[in-house]
């Protein structure tokens, strides 16, 4: 813990990424407009203290619908992501520790997925599953999940021949809590700093999908959304694009920051002592 | 100190700057080495030895402070060499063969290639004998025990055993003809026949060039077939040091005297062997003796008191107040 | 077979038979071979009694003890134990026989689980085996580290924060938790400090005079062997070479590998008799040879026609040579004591 709070740039990152998750989660409540009805009043209006980053096309307030717009952004992330982690985690895991036709259906599975570079993946997932939502979660769960099965399967395969590992079996400890005990707790961190790295994919996956419309569908904002909206009118009302494009920005530095920060606290236990 | 001291270390010491602390490996080390010696320096996790030869060597990380009053080899101050100027002696004339033979070997070279090196360097300070490289490998390779010396120029490391690297890699530093030699735990990680062989070859070996040897190690009978002088180090400083069979046989500091009481109980097989109580490795205290916690003997002062090295025999003193009784 | 052992039968704990193990051949260029790692081992180990299982390295003694524990399969063989074959008992029928049979490792600091307190390590046996109702389990633990020499201050500490004598003498009260009848030891002591040494191995030596429990224990180091166990069997690339009673064995030594290692640790340079090291591609021996005789100086031709089987040469010593030394006083042995040159 220490370590971590030592390391600034990832103290920033962790700071980022809490006020974006705080915005994110308090300011829909806070704010006073309606991310999806039109005020044919003020439309495409400049930044303003009435609207701080502005209005789009339909006169809705920008800010408001970046707040909203990540919300979804980020759950859908966060969803897709933490499945990911979990059902590719355990398939490495028992593939690891099972060996054997286990192992390789489940490789060859997470191969299969991984020969797909991760966009073109999740253009044909929503065409198959069809859009919204959801389906998108499902597509980055499964874009993914070879991630964590690779990751975890070649980290358990090192945890499993330490002598501690062979202690619990010697022991008579049940395969269930040799997986759970033993093994998980020391090949967590890695996953943990590919969580948060996911997540800021993830929402890069999920606004490009939408951006293409075949995500999110409008009225209901989304990062994507927005930006397909703002690339439009760009030369009337550039601040659209642009302030919706800092947003994912800023998103994704504080998740990369924080990922490095988790990865370097982690690093120097590995490191052996002079 | 002799003015004739092939090399002679004044007060050295070393520390490391580890996070926000600054811990110190080597305390205040004095030594001195003639021509031709074999100075065994035994000591346990923490005591400093290891850091004692990498320091000698200039082997050290960068975040290692080393300082000493001096270190002069062959009566030029070590201490007062760049970095430059001290690697063109590194290695000719001051080599250390590792406990691991295999992290001193390049694995995508074959032995030949690492010979070929390691003479063509000597040759470039000291000329050639008029033979080819090659004949001179074949003829250091042999001398080292090595009866096929052909197939082990055209080897990988990978493809010798241990015992076998080790031997070659005596071989590559004695092509080198060292005038100083540190050899830190050269035969912990081999088997029992294989560390007889090697122990003898470096005998042998450091008898025929005439170098001067800090032998490292854990082992006391290792030592003692080995050195002339011992020296024993604890918690970075050096706490006795005197002729090898007077320091083993008849040790006066009670860590010492520890050692050795475990390794004759050992031998007359007794119910249950002599233990010192604690662990090696504790940080010198800033005050008082870096043994007291472990020591049998241990007096009320030498909590407060940090003894220094008085003489206790000819050639031999020891750093412990009972002996300033 | 009758001739190995001469210890009466029904005071074996735990009896192997022609074990055998083979590990499959690494991706090496040329060696289709498997390398054998055990080749027909006959071993008893009696109530009690500290058998010390001596070598170099890939003389399979480890092999040997992680066999017998179960934690490798052999390739045939049986090890018998209280009506059971474990060589070929399938996991499941396990059971209460892992209590019987626990291990300490070489490295104690890689045995335990970083992530988890000394408490937590300790404990979860005792609870997983209901050695103790749940609300006497904390209680239990602090009895175990009383036990090997700590202070239950020490329960709350993770593996990383202790030493390693430390650590090892919480791996002996581990092992001793489920009450186990025998405990295989790894080198238990070789990666510890000089004098933390001597700590574990008087433990050692108490455990196994409280409570009974026999110990196989695994080492390079003569001079422990010697002072730690009742029997020993020196071991060469896989096969028993020599065994006995401990003295029988140091003073009386009677095949020609077991009075090289004796000599290697004594101060008499050059004293060993031995070819210098081969290059690891060389082949290995053919099964019906003795397997060292490459490096034996007291070597006959019909040593590299038969293996020579393990003959008894007393009682309780037996040992596996063609031509093994004949007298009782073979050299006035050396002690293991440092002399200088």
């Amino acid at each position: 813990m220490r370590t971590f709070i030592a390391n600034r740039l990832a103290l920033f990152g962790a700071a980022i990424t809490a006020f974006v998750l705080l915005a994110v989660m308090v300011g829909p409540w806070l704010s006073p407009y309606s991310p999806t009805e039109a005020d044919f009043l003020a439309l495409l209006a400049p930044p303003s203290l009435a609207h701080p980053f502005g209005t789009d096309s339909f006169g809705r307030d920008v800010l408001t619908r970046i707040l909203y717009g990540a919300r979804v952004s980020l759950s859908v992330s966060v969803a897709g992501v933490l499945m990911a982690a979990l059902l590719g985690g355990s398939a490495g895991l028992i593939s690891a520790y099972a060996g054997g036709w286990t192992s390789a259906i489940l490789m060859r599975i997470a191969d299969l997925l991984f020969s797909f570079p991760s966009f073109v993946l999740a253009l044909f997932l929503m065409v198959v599953l069809g859009f919204g939502v959801t389906n998108i979660a499902a597509s980055i769960a499964l874009i993914y999940f070879p991630l964590f099965a690779r990751l975890s399967r070649n980290m358990a395969l090192v945890v499993k021949e330490e002598p501690w590992v062979q202690a619990a079996q010697l022991m008579g400890q049940s395969t269930f809590s040799i997986l759970g005990r033993e093994i998980l707790p020391n090949i967590a961190a890695p996953l943990f700093v590919q969580i948060a790295l996911g997540i800021a994919f993830g929402i890069v996956i999920e606004a490009g999908l939408s951006f293409l419309g075949l995500g999110v569908q409008p009225p209901d904002p989304s990062l994507g959304t927005i930006m397909a909206d703002g690339r439009e009118y760009f030369q009337r009302a550039p601040w659209v694009l642009t302030l919706s494009g800092v947003a994912i920005s800023i998103a994704l530095l504080g998740l990369n920051l924080l990922s490095d920060g988790i990865r370097d606290v982690m690093d120097p236990k590995l490191r052996a002592r002079l | 100190m002799s003015a004739s001291a092939l090399m002679q270390v004044v007060n050295l010491r070393t520390a490391f700057a580890v996070g926000n602390e600054r811990v110190e490996a080597v305390r205040g080390v004095s030594f001195s080495i003639a021509p031709g010696e074999v100075l065994g320096l035994i000591g346990e996790s923490g005591s400093g030895k290891t850091v004692t030869g990498l320091s000698l060597l200039r082997l050290l990380p960068p975040h290692a402070s080393v300082t000493a009053d001096a270190m002069h080899f062959r009566g030029r101050d070590l201490t007062r060499l760049s970095d430059q100027q001290f690697r063109s002696l590194q290695g000719i004339q001051l080599a250390m063969i590792f406990q691991d033979p295999v992290g001193s070997f390049n694995p995508a070279k074959t032995v030949a290639w690492h010979l070929r090196h390691a003479i063509a360097r000597r040759r470039a300070c000291a000329g050639d004998d008029g033979i080819s490289w090659r004949e001179e490998a074949q003829r250091i390779l042999q001398d080292v025990g090595i009866r096929l010396p052909e197939r082990a120029l055209g080897s990988y490391p990978h493809q010798l055993s241990g015992g076998m690297l080790q031997r070659v890699l005596i071989a590559i530093i004695m092509a080198l003809r060292p005038a100083f030699i540190i050899a830190d735990e050269p035969t912990t990680n081999l088997d029992n026949l294989v560390e007889r062989q090697i122990l003898d070859l470096i005998r042998e070996q450091q008898k025929k060039l005439g170098a001067s040897v800090l032998f490292v190690t854990h082992d006391l009978a290792v030592a003692g077939e080995i050195c002339d002088r011992i020296a024993v180090m604890y918690a970075g400083e050096i706490v006795e040091i005197g002729p090898s069979h007077d320091v083993l046989q008849r040790p006066r500091h009670p860590y010492a005297q520890g050692l050795l009481q475990t390794s004759v109980s050992l031998v007359r097989r007794d119910e249950y062997l002599y233990e010192l109580r604690g662990e090696p490795g504790g940080r010198g205290a800033a005050e008082g003796c870096g043994f007291v916690e472990r020591c049998p003997v241990a007096m009320a002062m030498c909590r407060s008191r940090r003894p220094s090295l008085v003489d206790v025999g000819p050639g031999h003193t020891s750093r412990c107040l009972l002996h300033e009784q | 077979m009758s001739s190995e052992q001469r210890t009466d039968v029904t005071a074996a704990t735990l009896r192997v038979r022609d074990l055998t193990l083979d590990f499959a051949p690494a991706q090496r260029f040329g060696a289709a071979r498997p390398l054998r790692a055990l080749d027909c081992v006959s071993l008893d180990i009696g109530a009690g009694e500290i058998v010390g299982l001596v070598g170099e390295s890939g003389s399979g003694k480890t092999t040997l003890g992680k066999t017998i524990l179960g934690a490798l399969r052999p390739t045939s063989g049986r090890i018998l134990y209280q009506g059971n074959d474990l060589a070929t008992l399938p996991p499941r029928r396990w059971g209460q026989l892992r209590r019987d049979l626990q291990m300490i490792f070489q490295d104690p600091l890689s045995s335990f689980n970083p992530r988890f307190t000394i408490e937590s390590s300790l404990s979860l046996p005792l609870r997983l085996h209901g050695i103790c109702p749940k609300e006497r389990v904390s209680a239990e633990v602090a009895a175990l580290l009383k036990r090997v020499g700590l202070g239950p201050e020490h329960a709350r500490r993770y593996p990383h924060e202790l030493s390693g004598g430390q650590l090892q003498r919480v791996a002996v009260a581990r092992a001793i938790s489920v009450k186990p009848r025998i405990v295989v030891a790894d080198e238990p002591v070789s990666k510890l400090d000089v004098s933390v040494r001597a700590q574990v191995l008087n433990l050692l030596k108490r455990m196994n005079r409280e409570t009974g429990v026999s110990l196989v224990f695994i080492t390079h180091d003569l001079g422990v062997a010697r002072f730690l166990c009742d029997r020993i069997a020196v071991m060469y690339f896989g096969r028993i070479v020599e065994i006995g009673a401990t003295e029988q064995v140091f003073s009386d030594p009677r095949h020609p590998y077991t009075v090289s290692l004796l000599r290697a640790r004594s101060a008499a340079p050059g004293a060993v008799v031995t070819d210098a090291d081969e290059i690891r591609f060389e082949v290995a021996d053919p099964a019906h040879a003795c397997n060292y005789a490459p490096r034996c100086g007291r070597r006959i031709p019909a040593c590299a026609q038969q293996r020579p089987p393990l003959a008894a040469q007393d009682h309780t010593h037996a040992a596996a040579c063609l031509v093994p030394i004949a007298t009782a006083c073979a050299e006035p042995h050396q002690p293991i004591h440092p002399r200088t040159a």
